[in-house]
């Protein structure tokens, strides 16, 4: 499989403020790829980075076998010839032109005939059934259906690579929900290369392909979206995607068990560890279940719930351990103000580092 | 994909290549990258140096012995001791003293309870009053004077009426005071135009939090509003005292025939002297500048940003206003009673002027009406010249300067932080030069610059000096247009292809279209009225409607000048409404 998009040591710094650090990446052609962290990680500079709206610092950035930036040999492709189409979060329409005249324009740049750039642009709408709103003006769009008009626009002139600055941020949650179906199958019958950015780890989880998870300007990890989930490597990664527990400790002797802070060791599936280093839990809300004395391998603890929290078939309850605070997803409601046992499955207790 | 391990160390050694279109050559590529930003750079500093190059050659002259044109010049303070010592100049300081802080009272304390009672209290005609209050910043401070001077000065009509009827006249106008107060009177609505602007940036969830909690529509105006605007105070304060010191039109008529002078009346009287003291007059500039100077940063630590509160016309409250009931008919009734003395019955009468050969009240009117000074008027080629002069600079100035303007903006608002300093603090720098300045200046810069003389005695010379004059109200209302524009929607035609020029052009320029009418209209307009810059820069075939005016006025021809005043408010007038009332 070869590489859409290629980062050797990319960064970027505003003056004394280092936002992106020495980033290594590599995109797969036709792959969805998701850019994912909290505001200020840096995930829209690095978009913007890849698409040219903005110039690293250092480094070098490839798409295929083209050199495209190189801080080192003076290249900076200019984001016009760049060929990538490019969704912003407020969608950029521009407001002064109707829906077909938006997505014609790209290809009036292109100086296509006017008559081959409106058939063009018609189709584009017709495929993402967009075909009746032709004549309107932005304002007078929905905002999905002015993603929509933006992702026709992006894709209108068959880009080499489509880049989308959190899309669906903009839509009320029903319509999120829609509108991320919609996305994926768009990618599926274009089969372009596309990174998403986004905060949103659900979004990142149903999307893509691979997700590249950034913390403070660098990568924390990447992967695939079921690795990331099943197999963080660190606390941060376990926390942000999918909202894991975290009890941070040392490794005991046998490179199994975790010992938190008040002495209490909580087993974990291997492989062993060096004993002594400092570790961490991390274990899923929902993989906790209330003890009932046929448990298997694992750690069982007194809890004492605090929250109690109705989710719609589902209770969080969130209590007070000796491992400290944890949240537990469960289809029961715990009893009041007494103490009970839970119990922590072994194969579901990740170790993570710190 | 691959993990964080395994990347060979460059994309070079990996084998990439350059795309199609990049040169071969770094060097033209490290060029190729530069450009722009050097485009940009060389614009804002030309833009520095035409904004500043008023001041430079007055501060020079200021400093040697000599005329600028002449050999063998020495430095020397000489020229600033002699102003010192000077009487006429030590009682033109003491009076612009007064004068200002008179007309700086004056016009606050108008400016500030109009803005509070047309703003907040519903009373009835509230849109009417409103702009009639706002009608004297359309019609120029000349205008203005004039009619004062014709209606309320002394042998003036109404004088002469009261005298007649009342057995008393008026105050003498030609004086400290009066022209103070008509200064006061003139700038007022820049105060109201302040003070509303603050009262529109105070949040209304402020205002509704005191009703929440039980407080009356006018006690929440008295105890929120009014504590909340009392910052702008000091700011209003230090602009009245930059309007006043830069005022020209009035000191000139009203205090003219007293023989009251202040400092722009002194430089004015010097420098159009036929042997004028070049080195005494730029001395006194350069105190005035720096008079200026002094308030202008003032105003700066006052509110910080200086474009807060410059645009004109104003955000429109958009909340509840205080009821009045009947209270409300006699508050419009005084508001009412303000504008008819100060600017209706002037202005009216000054069309009525300009319709009869003479007026008093001791004549009937019928007898003196005629069409002879407008026949004057357009029969004197120099008078239509001047008329024609002036629209030519107004139109082709207005729309040169829109044009820098919009450049100014692009190079400001879509560069680096370094370029956006340079330009937004160079826009500004015009603001602390009174007009009267940036037209010695100006006149002293084209004989001292290589090239001048071409431009000496033509009306690209007043296009320029105007230009510079008004930069900063221009760019003042285009920058924050410029500001509310998503940057991505440029961005977007960049992506899809389209190389920075086409993203001005197709996105920028037609979203900016009505901010960039405004600020032709608003050049148009101001270009129009000046004449304080002009009075140094005209030549026998470039007078403009504004000092064709004062000369028409020192020679006692009052119908002409009536004239000419209607003139200019008929072409100036709906459009100056049609900018400041758009809201």
């Amino acid at each position: 499989m070869t590489n859409a998009v290629q980062l050797r040591q990319v960064s970027k710094s505003f003056g004394p403020v280092t936002v992106l650090d020495g980033i290594d990446l590599d995109v797969p052609e036709g792959s969805f790829t998701s850019l994912l962290g909290p505001s200020g990680c840096g995930k829209t500079t690095l978009l913007n980075l890849i698409g040219g709206l903005d110039r690293p610092t250092g480094g070098e950035i490839g798409f295929g076998g083209d050199l495209i930036y190189s801080a080192a040999q003076a290249v900076n492709v200019p984001t016009e010839k760049r060929n990538v189409g490019y969704v912003f979060q407020s969608y950029a329409l521009w407001p002064h032109m109707t829906v077909l005249q938006n997505v014609s324009y790209p290809l009036r740049i292109r100086r296509l005939p006017a008559a081959e750039r409106n058939a063009k642009a018609r189709e584009m709408l017709d495929k993402l059934e967009l075909g009746a709103l032709a004549d309107r003006y932005p304002f007078q769009l929905s905002g999905g259906q002015q993603q929509r008009v933006a992702i026709a626009r992006s894709l209108v002139y068959q880009p080499r690579l489509l880049l989308l600055d959190e899309p669906l941020s903009n839509l009320d949650a029903q319509l999120r929900e829609r509108a991320r179906a919609w996305l994926k199958s768009v990618h599926e019958s274009f089969g372009l290369t596309v990174i998403l950015v986004t905060h949103d780890q659900a979004e990142a989880l149903s999307l893509s392909d691979h997700i590249v998870l950034l913390s403070k300007g660098h990568i924390e990890q990447q992967g695939p979206a079921l690795e990331i989930y099943e197999r963080p490597r660190t606390a941060y990664a376990a926390e942000f995607v999918g909202s894991a527990n975290v009890i941070p400790g040392r490794l005991a002797a046998d490179g199994l068990s975790v010992e938190a802070a008040g002495g209490t060791s909580v087993l974990t599936a291997g492989p062993p560890g060096t004993p002594q280093s400092a570790a961490a839990v991390a274990i899923r809300p929902q993989a906790i279940r209330f003890a009932n004395g046929n448990d298997g391998a694992g750690t069982i603890v007194p809890f004492v719930a605090k929250t109690v929290l109705y989710l719609g078939g589902l209770y969080e309850i969130t209590g007070t351990t000796p491992l400290g605070e944890l949240r537990v997803l469960s289809p029961n409601a715990p009893p009041a103000d007494r103490e009970i046992q839970i119990f922590l499955p072994a194969e579901a207790c990740i170790r993570v580092e710190p | 994909m691959t993990d964080n391990t395994g990347h060979s160390a460059s994309l070079i050694a990996a084998g990439a290549t350059l795309p199609a279109g990049v040169s071969s050559s770094r060097a033209v590529r490290r060029l190729q990258a530069a450009a722009p930003l050097i485009l940009r750079w060389a614009f804002a500093l030309l833009l520095l140096a035409l904004l500043i190059s008023p001041m430079l050659p007055l501060i020079y002259q200021s400093f040697v012995n000599r005329p600028l044109y002449e050999a063998g010049k020495l430095l020397t303070l000489g020229n600033f001791t002699k102003l010192f010592a000077d009487p006429s100049f030590q009682s033109a300081c003491v009076n612009t003293f007064w004068f200002a802080v008179i007309g700086t009272i004056v016009s606050t304390a108008v400016g500030f309870v109009a803005a509070l009672l047309l703003e907040r209290l519903d009373l009835p005609g509230r849109k009417t009053l409103k702009i009639m209050f706002l009608a004297p910043i359309f019609v120029s401070a000349l205008i203005l004077a004039l009619s004062w001077s014709m209606l309320y000065g002394p042998g003036g009509f109404a004088d002469i009426w009261l005298r007649a009827t009342l057995k008393f006249g008026l105050p003498n106008l030609n004086s400290l005071g009066g022209m103070a107060v008509l200064s006061g009177v003139s700038s007022a609505p820049v105060s109201y135009l302040l003070f509303a602007s603050a009262m529109g940036n105070i949040p209304g969830t402020l205002e509704d939090a005191a009703r929440a909690a039980g407080a009356s529509p006018m006690r929440a105006t008295l105890g929120i509003i009014v504590p909340l605007i009392r910052p702008s105070l000091l700011y209003c304060v230090l602009l009245n005292f930059v309007l006043n010191i830069d005022q020209l039109a009035v000191p000139l008529i009203i205090g003219g025939p007293a023989r009251v002078q202040v400092l722009s009346t002194y430089l004015y009287d010097n420098g159009i002297a036929v042997k004028s003291d070049y080195g005494l007059v730029s001395a006194a500039a350069v105190v005035m500048l720096i008079m200026i100077q002094v308030f202008v940063v003032g105003q700066k630590y006052a509110l910080g940003d200086l474009r807060r509160y410059t645009t004109v016309g104003g955000k429109s409250l958009r909340r509840g206003l205080v009821p009045m009931g009947r209270a409300g008919w006699t508050v419009s009734a005084l508001i009412a009673l303000y504008i008819v003395l100060t600017t209706l019955v002037p202005s009216l009468f000054l069309v009525l002027r300009s319709f009869s050969s003479f007026i008093s009240p001791l004549v009937p009117i019928t007898s003196v009406l005629t069409l002879d000074n407008f026949k004057l008027v357009f029969g004197y080629e120099a008078y239509i010249r001047s008329i024609i002069n002036t629209l030519i600079v107004s139109i082709v100035g207005g729309l040169g300067a829109t044009v820098l303007t919009f450049i100014g903006g692009v190079v400001a608002y879509r560069s680096p932080p370094a370029i956006k300093r340079l330009v937004e603090m160079s826009a500004f720098i015009p603001r602390a030069i009174p007009g009267i300045v940036v037209g010695i200046g100006i006149f002293y810069a084209a004989i001292i610059f290589p090239g001048g003389s071409y431009l000496s005695g033509t009306l690209a010379i007043l296009m320029i000096a105007f230009t510079i004059r008004y930069y900063p109200t221009g760019f003042a209302l285009l920058g924050p247009s410029m500001l509310q524009i998503d940057q991505d929607m440029e961005r977007a035609v960049r992506v899809a292809g389209g190389a920075e020029a086409r993203s001005i052009i197709a996105v920028l320029l037609p979203l900016l279209r009505p901010a960039l009418v405004g600020c032709f209209l608003l050049y148009f307009v101001s270009f129009f009225k000046e004449y304080a810059a002009a009075s140094f820069l005209f030549g026998p075939n470039t007078a403009v409607v504004g000092t064709t005016m004062l000369q028409l006025d020192m020679m006692g021809n009052l119908g002409p000048t009536a004239a000419l005043s209607v003139v200019t408010l008929v072409l100036t007038l709906p459009i100056a409404i049609f900018v400041y009332a758009r809201d």
